[in-house]
């Protein structure tokens, strides 16, 4: 049955039907409407199930803080759970569903938990489910996590594009009701360059909705004439569809837009996260209407007052054709008003209070309603939708004075002013007693970086709540955050009549029993009732942190914006405390959930990180090479051949680089110059062993230790002239290595005349391996690269084949090699030179696999797998790279230090499977001795394990305790599910140890 | 999220454009320290509620290092000067001393 | 001796606005005292020095503050090898560094209509994109990578960044600048 007026609805378009789907069924709304008001127009009143119980819910409010109508949006492949029905905004061709049900929304199984709903009360994870420990693992955490939670998570990913924006402004308003336009305004004519932005999709918020019948239009007009005067200023920015989500320290603020949400296309990004930084950031979120907790206050068919009349206003639709008012206010008696305007029966208005005498209710009786006052809820009636309410005195105990057949109850309990942004960044509250609300207390504001506040409310959100009272206020903080002065021509607000105070109702009836507060809901989402918050405050929760927690009071997605202060009240109550001593919750950001795409930005797919390429990239990924990533770095980790398998590859690769020759892409290797007259006292210092002897030419491999002495990097440090090293660092390591130059050079030793120039991209870097690796680079033609013009640790400046180069006789292969270095725009076409020359000579692109084998074959250590943060030089045998003749390097103090020399350290071997298998990377040794505990004692660890092409058989590195004194003796390796690898330690250099291959 | 205008080239960069780098004016022990002294120096670090003299890098600007006086609770700037000193200039001091009487840098004399 | 070869081949981009790499011609690395560059310099190059946080550019000729004691100079290729011998002369005892570090980055151009350029970069950099002068020189951070920034007297901007990350500049690059995602904040 079609809720739909036949008239009024000012934000939709009657002339442009949109379709939309809900749980597979076709239905039509307008232009303009949100999925919610489209699904009151079509009639559905059931949207979803709670959380716990499985209770049926139907739509509670108007705007983001409904907790109730949450639906998953699209179709299956891009669904996106949890969207609040009253935010989602109609177009031609939505697909909804509803969430937490099984088989369909009407017959869920779940809802048999309200039967049981006396054995599920607050807490009762942690009283239920405690023995057996173990069934909780395999029984209950499985069942629990299958029935409960909301919409399943998506399947696929996010196939939608977003994107960040940086901006900034001397004034952000967050908010476009009146107050916000207002605050926007004078800030604007102080000529401050304004952000405003406005979650939903109008301007001027509750303005006209809120307006008596009489003063809609000049409502209107207001609306209309602070836009158009916000509009002709050019240091104005507005924007709708945008939230402000949150606001953090020195003014940062983010903006969740919601750019094609409502208009889907290709190429449009879905949303866009505004970064901004504001000077002053003007808080003007209206307020947030409470429930009142009355029996079976959430059945579908309950809504909030101020919710009902923009629906009927907004979207011309009623949520029921005989609707009664529940009140302690004379707010809620607008929404009679609006009802009677458009021609829906209200049967009462039901008013707490024991009068209502205020120009509001008079208003009422004059238009025919019947006002109760002194009078309850004593129950709604109906089982999924509301049938009728049965009264009660208020002050009783909820004995019935009367039935009333209506099929929806709008219901106030008075507002609370939105302040959760004023919270984010520090602002703190102060209770009002005679309003009944916590208001932003303005002695108590956020401060910036300059210690001055930064966060301004104003409007209903500063407790302002009547619209001119708003408007004013606003006046006044939009110019006072820009340095203004109020504007003398801000358009008129229309006057409202006084309103009398509301009564503080907590509880409906007053004097309630226990059966009747089981059935009064304060978290709808999260399904907690006021009697699991007094069950809390028994079990000694006193803290409303406490109590939050253990009920899990507003903690579900709308992070309690209607059930806050409800429950707040309810445990001040059962403490016998006011409410203020109980205290609040900090509000957290975000104001709403956001996207996670928005959060990720631009950063997904191929931009998720910087992939860093080096200038013969695209040769290797014309050859096919399988990839290995190295800091950001892609790598080849081999070149596999048609039908090759990697390890195939990898063997053919270093058995090529033995017995022909390789070439190797090394441009990733970092390149520091450093250079001055200090340069060789400075590297001393980097470097353990002693640099600053190296002489011009020359090449010498160094270590370099973090102040905890622990290795950090390695790398050839090449002696250019007196004044200038260049120091060669690992590939993921250039960039700290820089950084960390600079910081002893900046911080430390700023008198030092030394500079650092991170080489690293200038260069191209190749490396060509193998016994023909000379015989490759003398058919280029150019340098004198023989043994004696070049020798082994030597460096030249020359040309190769038409190319400036500058060749580095250093191996890490233990073959003959050369590393030549060439401008980086040349690094391609020198490759490609290289790559044809070797085909003589049987040369094979080697990738960093075979590099790894090669170097582990010669017992060289690869920081980051002999190395690992907690190991020092000393460990990996390499006592002939650490100077005994320095005074101080840095990490030599710390490796003085008791643990550093304990003899029982574990140190570097080599092993020798005895069956000539591979270790597994990582493998454990343990001893054969039990410790003082009875445990198995671990020994030691692999930290490199190959099969070795050139010696057929595995080969592995590892640090074992006191190992180099243990050479022969054979140790165990436990293999889970295997039986023990038992190998023998032997010298971590397996091949040529004299070294006679490099050096020819 | 922080903003911190860098000294050494004036700009007022993002939290993002800087690197953190810790406790400011550590004293470097060699190898002649005391192992009390060295472990000092390579662990023991203050964690102040209230004002801190931190290190921090325009890592993605000029690449200077420099030192913020930060309140760790109020988010408050005292000022930023270059790392090539031993303590805090006396404006920043006074500063401080505005909001939190009687306060001396770690390390200085009281 | 073979060309020089960018990152990217020359990749260009139309979107709300245009996107191109551009050849990186010659770069040399300055580093020292702000005074010894300046002497340095004057001998070995047309182009005053610029103030903290700006470039100057005369012609083929560029010279960038890039830090306060690190300055970049932008030239034909074919002059840095003589620009660097002459300003590591006329430096004399001073101690500055100069050397050649032309291959080194990726050099893009974003041009088009109104604050569209300055949008392109404001999705990207944590940076009040208004308030960017002309001769202004910005390093900052490009989505994940360092990069600078400066704006040329015909509003096109010149952006740069380490030679490796190139695509992935150009990438976040046109992605920003698709056409229909103009947001027009920067009008106001």
């Amino acid at each position: 049955m079609s809720r739909r007026l036949t008239s009024g609805g000012r934000y939709i378009d009657r002339s442009a039907p949109q379709g939309f789907t809900f749980d597979g069924t076709t239905f039509e709304g307008y232009a303009g409407d949100t999925l919610a008001s489209a699904l009151l127009g079509a009639g559905v009143t059931l949207v979803g199930r709670s959380f716990k119980y499985h209770r049926p819910r139907g739509i509670l409010a108007a705007g983001p803080e409904e907790p109730n109508a949450l639906v998953a949006l699209g179709p299956k492949e891009r669904t996106e759970p949890n969207q609040r029905a009253t935010t989602t905004e109609l177009f031609d061709g939505l697909t909804a569903r509803s969430q937490n049900r099984w088989p369909s929304l009407k017959h869920d199984v779940g809802a048999l938990n309200q039967a049981v709903s006396k054995f599920l009360p607050a807490g009762f994870y942690y009283k239920t489910f405690i023995q057996p420990r173990h069934a909780w693992k395999h029984l209950f955490e499985p069942i629990i996590r299958r029935s409960a939670g909301l919409g399943p998570a998506p399947t696929h990913a996010d196939p939608d594009e977003y994107e960040h924006l940086y901006d900034t402004a001397d004034v952000l308003v967050a908010g476009g009701g009146v107050a916000g336009l207002t605050a926007a305004l004078a800030a604007g004519r102080a000529g401050k360059r304004v952000l405003l932005v406005e979650q939903m999709p109008h301007w001027g918020g509750r303005l006209v909705t809120d307006a008596l019948p009489d003063a809609k239009e000049e409502a209107g007009e207001t609306v209309a004439a602070l836009l158009s005067a916000l509009e002709a200023l050019p240091n104005v920015h507005l924007r709708t569809r945008t939230m402000c989500a949150g606001i953090y320290d020195h003014g940062y603020v983010l903006c969740h837009e919601r750019v094609s949400d409502h208009a889907p296309a290709a190429g449009i990004p879905r949303h866009r996260l505004w970064k901004v930084r504001a000077g002053q950031i003007v808080v003007a979120t209206g307020a947030i209407e409470r429930p009142i907790a009355f029996p079976m206050n959430d059945l579908p068919g309950v809504m909030l007052a101020g919710a009902v009349r923009d629906y009927v206003e907004c979207y011309g639709v009623t949520p029921g054709d005989t609707v009664v008012i529940v009140t302690n206010n004379d707010d809620a008696y607008r929404t009679a008003l609006s009802l009677k305007a458009a021609g829906i029966a209200v049967p009462a208005v039901v008013d707490a209070r024991g009068a209502a005498d205020g120009a509001l209710p008079a208003m009422a009786r004059a238009a025919g309603i019947d006002v109760r006052t002194g009078q309850g809820v004593a129950k709604v009636l109906g089982k999924t939708g509301v049938e009728g309410v049965q009264l009660c005195a208020q002050g009783s105990a909820g004995e019935v004075t009367d039935t009333i057949a209506c099929d929806a109850v709008a219901v106030s309990g008075g507002w609370s002013p939105a302040v959760n942004l004023w919270s984010h960044c520090g602002g703190k509250l102060r209770w009002r007693e005679d309003a009944a609300w916590f208001e932003p207390d303005a002695d108590k504001a956020p401060t910036g970086a300059d210690g001055r506040a930064f966060v301004a409310v104003c409007g209903a959100a500063n407790g302002r709540m009547g619209a001119r009272d708003a408007a004013t206020d606003a006046a006044g903080v939009g110019a006072a955050a820009a340095g203004g002065e109020v504007p003398g021509d801000l358009p008129g607000v229309p006057d409202a009549p006084e309103e009398a105070p509301l009564e503080p109702v907590w509880l409906m009836p007053a004097d309630a029993q226990i059966e009747a507060r089981e059935k009064m809901w304060l978290d709808f989402q999260n399904d907690v009732k006021v009697s699991d918050v007094e069950l809390a405050a028994r079990e000694g929760f006193e803290s409303v942190e406490h109590t939050k927690r253990y009920t899990t009071l507003g903690m579900a997605t709308d992070q309690g914006k209607t059930s806050n202060i409800n429950g707040l009240a309810i445990l001040a109550k059962a403490l016998d405390e006011g409410v203020p001593q109980v205290g609040t919750t900090t509000f957290r950001p975000p104001w709403t959930p956001l996207s996670f795409g928005s959060i990720v930005g631009e950063a997904k797919g191929s931009a998720f990180q910087p992939l860093r390429r080096t200038p013969m990239d695209s040769w290797h990924e014309a050859r096919g090479a399988t990839w290995e990533p190295v800091g950001h770095w892609r790598r080849p980790y081999c070149y596999p051949r048609r039908a090759e398998s990697a390890e195939e590859a990898v063997e053919r690769e270093v058995l090529a680089v033995r017995n022909h020759v390789g070439i190797l892409d090394a441009s990733t290797l970092g390149k520091i110059l450093v250079r001055g007259p200090d340069a060789g006292r400075f590297v001393d210092m980097l470097y353990t062993n002693m640099m600053s002897t190296l002489k011009p030419g020359r090449c010498r491999y160094g270590l370099m230790c973090s102040e905890n002495g622990f290795l950090m990097d390695d790398g050839v440090v090449a002696r250019i002239d007196e004044q200038t090293f260049l120091c060669h660092t690992t590939t993921g390591g250039a960039d700290r290595i820089h950084a960390w130059m600079e910081d002893w050079l900046q911080c430390e030793w700023w008198d030092w005349k030394v500079h650092t120039v991170n080489l690293t991209e200038a260069w191209g870097q190749i490396a060509v391996a193998g016994p023909k690796a000379r015989k490759v680079l003398e058919s280029l033609g150019g340098m004198d690269l023989s043994a004696e013009a070049l020798p082994f640790m030597g460096w030249a400046d020359g040309t190769l084949g038409g190319f400036d180069v500058r060749v580095y006789r250093i191996s890490f292969s233990g073959e003959l090699s050369f590393e030549i270095a060439v401008r980086a725009g040349q690094a391609r076409a020198l490759w490609d030179r290289l790559v044809a020359a070797g085909d003589a000579h049987g040369m094979a692109p080697y990738g960093t696999e075979a590099l790894h084998v090669l170097r582990a074959e010669k017992g060289f250590i690869m920081i980051g797998d002999e190395s690992d943060g907690t190991v020092i030089p000393q460990d990996l045998g390499l006592d002939w790279a650490i100077s005994k003749k320095k005074d101080d390097y840095l990490g030599k103090r710390a490796q003085a230090r008791m643990h550093m020399t304990d003899a029982g350290r574990w140190r570097l071997v080599g092993l020798e499977t005895l069956e000539g298998e591979v270790l597994p990377d990582g493998a454990y040794a343990v001893s054969n001795e039990k410790d003082e505990w009875g445990n198995t004692r671990t020994i030691g660890r692999v930290t490199s394990s190959y099969r070795s092409p050139t010696l057929n058989r595995g080969i592995a590195m590892a640090l074992v305790e006191k190992g180099p004194e243990r050479m022969g003796e054979v140790i165990d390796f436990p293999i889970p599910g295997a039986d023990p690898i038992a190998a023998r330690i032997v010298s971590p250099v397996f091949y040529d140890p004299e070294g006679e291959k490099q050096n020819v | 999220m922080l903003k911190l205008r860098c000294p050494c080239c004036g700009l007022v960069a993002d939290e993002t454009e800087l690197s953190p780098g810790g406790e400011a004016h550590l004293v470097r022990r060699g190898p002649e320290a005391e192992d009390d002294a060295f472990e000092a120096y390579l662990f023991l670090r203050d964690n102040p509620k209230g004002p801190h003299l931190e290190r921090w890098r325009h890592a993605y600007g000029c690449g200077k290092w420099f030192i913020a006086a930060r309140d760790t609770a109020t988010m408050e700037v005292f000022g930023t000067y270059p790392a090539q000193t031993k303590g805090p200039p006396a404006e920043i001091v006074d500063k401080i001393r505005d909001r939190v009487p009687g306060w001396t840098a770690p390390g200085e004399a009281t | 001796m073979s060309d020089i070869a960018t990152a990217l081949g020359g990749a260009r981009y139309e979107g709300f606005a245009l996107v191109e790499e551009a050849q990186a011609g010659g770069m040399i690395a300055l580093r020292g005292d702000w005074a010894d560059l300046g002497s340095a310099l004057s001998a070995a190059l047309p182009l005053e020095m610029p103030q903290t946080r700006h470039i100057v550019t005369d012609g083929e000729r560029s010279l960038a503050w890039m830090s306060p004691d690190e300055a970049l100079v932008f030239l034909p290729v074919d002059e840095v090898a003589e620009t660097v011998r002459r300003i590591t002369e006329s430096a004399g005892d001073a101690f500055v560094t100069a050397i050649d570090v032309s291959d080194m980055r990726a050099v893009f151009r974003i041009s088009g209509e109104g604050t569209g350029p300055r949008e392109v970069l404001s999705k990207l950099c944590p940076v009040d994109m208004r308030s960017i002068q002309v001769g202004e020189l910005r390093r900052t951070r490009l989505s994940q990578v360092p990069a600078a920034f400066w704006i040329g007297s015909d509003g096109t901007i010149t952006v740069i960044c380490f030679r490796s990350v190139a695509a992935y500049a150009f990438e976040v690059l046109t992605r920003a600048a698709r056409a229909g995602t103009e947001v027009g904040h920067l009008a106001s």
